[in-house]
């Protein structure tokens, strides 16, 4: 079965623009989520652990850890976001170019 | 994701003409096969992402990296090579493909599942336009759709997600228990977790995460179905 490369494609770029573009909006959110998921006892509330980063680090400090998501296609601990498009898209080309080879030579694995 | 998750679903139901309604199973599969693919270069990055986020900036460890951002990551990722080689960046695989499968799944489902539905009641009974095989769901119904799928998803999974964190940052041996989480498998570490802090500690953070997922997901989808029909008319 061949794969249509640019449904691919186009589902890669949509996927791909709409992750980044939400990424950074809640970030801070993710910040907190893990600090109250590790130090259970530290923080009363979601709150506090907001301001004591505030206070410790500064607005900037609540990104901090941004990149590595970034990097690995836009994903910021949340299911939701697209990930890992690029190494999807890899498999995908790979998958597209052994059906194709198949297809030219005839060849039965 | 999803590549991954449109690209199942045409290997699953090729022959489904567009608009119509795939089965619920088939909906499940597809979701869940993006979200197998998707672990394998996210647990390094979840797990760089973690640790700098809960190093406290003034504290010793891993932290107190001046300069850029790029500079604090490459740092970051520098020592955990240096403490625990490749492995240490694969620290808790097995709760990350845990909670992603599933989450995505149900994400993926709910989403197609609550859009195809709102539609139905938006445009019901509106004639469709020559050339339409089926109605194009509005921007608002896109958007709740969204905001649902991630609120949804992160609920189902979110006591997963706490093992994955506690696995992936926590340092030294626990509190009457001489392994450190990141040497105990998932069952342990919720184990561990449950007789320490109760159960609330799988609830912990859940608030902010439900706040966040909800806007989110309603931004993410938004652009995603906007960006789809944008690339499909050039």
């Amino acid at each position: 079965m061949a794969f249509d490369m640019t449904v691919v494609k186009r589902e890669f770029l949509a996927g791909g623009t709409a992750g980044a573009i939400g990424i950074f909006v809640g970030f801070p959110m993710d910040l907190i989520k893990t600090q109250i998921q590790t130090f259970p006892n530290r923080f009363p509330s979601a709150w506090s652990c907001l301001k004591h980063q505030i206070h410790e680090g500064g607005f900037m400090g609540l990104f901090r850890g941004c990149i590595p998501p970034t990097v690995s296609q836009g994903r910021c601990l949340d299911p939701s976001y697209p990930s890992l498009r690029q190494l999807q898209l890899t498999y995908l080309t790979f998958s597209y170019f052994v059906t194709r080879f198949n297809q030219q030579f005839d060849v039965c694995w | 994701m999803f590549v991954g998750e449109s690209t199942a679903m045409r290997f699953l139901e090729p022959d489904r003409a567009k608009g119509e309604m795939s089965s619920t199973t088939n909906q499940f599969i597809a979701g869940s096969v993006g979200g197998l693919l998707q672990c394998i270069a996210l647990v390094p990055s979840e797990v760089v992402k973690c640790t700098m986020q809960t190093t406290n900036l003034h504290g010793t460890d891993l932290s107190t990296v001046q300069g850029s951002a790029f500079h604090q990551t490459t740092v970051t990722i520098r020592k955990i090579f240096q403490k625990e080689g490749i492995r240490g960046f694969y620290k808790g695989f097995g709760p990350t493909a845990l909670r992603d499968i599933p989450s995505i799944g149900f994400y993926f489902f709910t989403y197609t599942r609550s859009r195809d539905w709102m539609g139905k009641i938006e445009l019901g009974d509106t004639p469709l336009e020559p050339g339409q095989t089926h109605h194009e769901p509005s921007s608002g119904v896109t958007m709740i759709a969204g905001g649902l799928a991630g609120t949804i998803s992160w609920v189902v999974v979110y006591p997963i997600d706490v093992i994955k964190t506690v696995t992936q940052v926590s340092k030294g041996p626990v509190l009457g228990n001489p392994k450190a989480y990141s040497d105990m498998n998932s069952l342990e570490v919720g184990r561990t977790l449950l007789r320490h802090h109760g159960v609330q500690i799988f609830f912990r953070g859940l608030g902010p995460t439900v706040l966040r997922a909800f806007p989110v997901n309603a931004t993410t989808f938004f652009f995603y179905e906007k960006f789809k029909k944008l690339l499909h008319t050039d």
